[in-house]
């Protein structure tokens, strides 16, 4: 059996990844599904951490992790849709009519 | 727990269901009315805002913790929900206005309010990982839309789309971090986790509560993760700034206090140090980029940054005093901000509102009344008494020199001084600046109401502190 430290340290690479997509990439689609990772990185560890000392509170956590990630999953593709029909494109350096 | 303590548990919950119970009826009020449904809508939230606040006295605190020990309805929760309906009845009363002029009546944004007042409630009460985190994104999902609900305008999406993806990445960090301390004791309460953290040190820890932190930073616009405040809130409808530059600013304020106090006890040393230097960073950080900007809406949000900056000093200065600072200058900067924003919406461009602060000029000749309540409001945010900012600025340095923080108290009133600058810069505008061609003031009623409620709260609490001192010190957690 692969021990659960293995999964915890899967997690946090994988919440690094996200994160280093998030801040480089340029593209919004792109920047969510970085996001969706890094929700799902936290999942992983919940679970990760739990099963190594047995702790069941940690799958009820995830279904609501699950469930909250859901509705963050509708709303911000329907902005990301807003922006779209305002722009015509997704490309993040074109959000600039704000300076300062 | 049996079904009849579950129900039992529900009359601490009246507010909440109460809060739920205006939203539908909002949402019904604006499906089905044909004439003006939008506004009546609106008309409908704010009846009930007002009258929540009875309800929200009416109903009972409970005796300690709930519902298995997730909820605690103590007065310290009862103190942030009255922020934040008042918060919402100032940012409807300016809606109303805004959303009239622009001709633009999006009746989701009225009943989206007490739904995200819910989610409010709820995490000011919270006492366990699990409520924390639903009650927090109960509040923040529906913030994103209200950024972005000003369809007409550009700048508006780009408000919700950076809201939205910020909001969602601090919310992935936190929950990170909550891992990291569930992980570890296998508890969800917030008492029971503090019980379990307080044996060896531990490194997992100390950096679970950092990223939990950092995730609450962001949401409070705290430097270095603020950089989503000036572009949301130039972007989003002025009045709704009014609303997401306090209310959720309280809400992580209050789970901020909560966690420090029950679940991170043990890292008092640590966390002091953090908040020193994130309130250093951020009131330098607001206050310097506010000297810069010529576009009101940018400079209050600079400003904005700069007063959560204050209130951090409160949590660096932890104590008994720091947090009755905190609670009093909580309130205060609601008002402040609310006549801040609201001054927006006193000037009319052909194409809508002017935000420039040149776009200002000959307001105290058009409107006397409006540049009168507005001198005290600046008053107020830079600090000057007989203003209520001036006390709040001296219980939180009080606060801080008590605990020896002299440094942190000095950086405090100099940036008070850095403040003076672009607040003077307004006030030059109103009283001593030619009118802009092109440019109407059109000092509403609801908008006058605003301004004027502000500054009487700024003067009657800043002659006369103790009278809402007393009731923050009962509702601090540390007695």
């Amino acid at each position: 059996m692969i021990p659960p430290g293995y999964f915890f340290i899967l997690s946090v690479v994988l919440f690094v990844l996200g994160i280093i997509a998030f801040f480089f990439k340029r593209d919004l689609i792109t920047q969510f599904m970085a996001i969706e990772i890094m929700l799902n990185a936290a999942n992983l560890a919940f679970l990760a951490l739990a099963r190594s000392s047995n702790f069941v509170d940690a799958q009820v956590i995830v279904f609501f992790i699950i469930t909250v990630a859901a509705a963050e999953a509708a709303i911000g593709l329907a902005i990301v849709l807003l922006i779209f029909r305002k722009k015509k494109t997704i490309k993040t350096e074109t959000l600039n009519s704000m300076k300062g | 727990m049996d079904t009849s303590a579950y129900l039992s548990g529900l009359k601490y919950l009246v507010p909440e269901i109460y809060l739920l119970a205006v939203a539908a009826v909002s949402m019904f009020v604006h499906l089905f009315v044909k004439k003006r449904g939008a506004r009546r809508a609106g008309y409908v939230v704010l009846a009930g805002l007002i009258a929540g606040v009875a309800v929200l006295f009416l109903s009972p605190l409970s005796p300690g913790e709930i519902y298995s020990g997730s909820l605690s309805v103590d007065s310290f929760a009862l103190y942030f929900k009255a922020i934040f309906l008042l918060s919402g009845i100032l940012t409807l009363v300016l809606a109303f206005r805004f959303f009239g002029v622009e001709k633009f009546e999006a009746g989701e944004m009225y009943y989206l309010i007490p739904l995200i007042l819910i989610g409010m409630t709820a995490a000011v009460s919270s006492v366990d990982l699990i409520t924390a985190y639903v009650a927090f994104e109960l509040f923040a999902i529906p913030s994103y839309v209200l950024a972005g609900i000003f369809k007409k305008e550009q700048r508006s999406a780009e408000a919700g789309i950076k809201y939205f993806f910020l909001g969602t990445l601090s919310s992935g960090i936190m929950l990170l971090g909550m891992a990291l301390v569930f992980g570890l004791t296998g508890e969800t309460n917030f008492a029971a986790i503090g019980k379990a953290l307080a044996g060896p040190n531990d490194h997992i820890a100390l950096i679970g509560m950092i990223l939990f932190f950092v995730g609450l930073f962001f949401k409070a616009a705290l430097a270095p993760f603020h950089m989503w405040a000036p572009d949301v809130y130039e972007g989003a409808p002025t009045p709704l700034v009014v609303f997401l530059s306090t209310a959720p600013k309280a809400a992580v304020f209050a789970m901020l206090i909560r966690l420090v106090l029950t679940v991170f006890p043990k890292f008092e040393v640590q966390w002091t140090y953090i908040f020193q230097i994130i309130a250093l960073i951020t009131m330098f950080w607001g206050n310097i980029a506010a000297l810069g900007q010529t576009n009101l809406k940018r400079m209050m949000a600079y400003s904005s940054i700069a007063h959560a900056g204050y209130l951090a000093i409160g949590l660096a200065a932890w104590g008994q005093l720091a947090n009755t600072a905190i609670l009093f200058y909580l309130v205060m900067y609601l008002f402040m901000n609310a006549a801040a924003f609201g001054l927006i919406l006193l000037v009319r461009k052909s194409a809508g509102f002017g935000e420039e602060v040149a776009d200002l000029g000959g307001l105290a000749r058009s409107s006397p009344l409006a540049a009168g309540c507005l001198l005290v409001v600046l008053l107020a945010l830079t600090g000057i008494p007989p203003t209520a900012g001036f006390m709040g600025k001296y219980f939180i340095f009080a606060a801080a020199v008590e605990k020896g923080l002299y440094w942190l108290a000095a950086a405090g009133a100099l940036n008070s001084v850095i403040s003076l600058f672009y607040y003077f810069r307004i006030g030059r505008a109103i009283y001593m600046e030619e009118p802009r061609p092109g440019i109407r003031f059109e000092p509403s009623v609801p908008v006058l109401a605003v301004l004027v409620a502000a500054a009487a709260v700024l003067l009657i609490f800043g002659i006369f502190p103790g009278l809402l001192t007393s009731i923050a010190s009962a509702a601090t957690l540390i007695k």
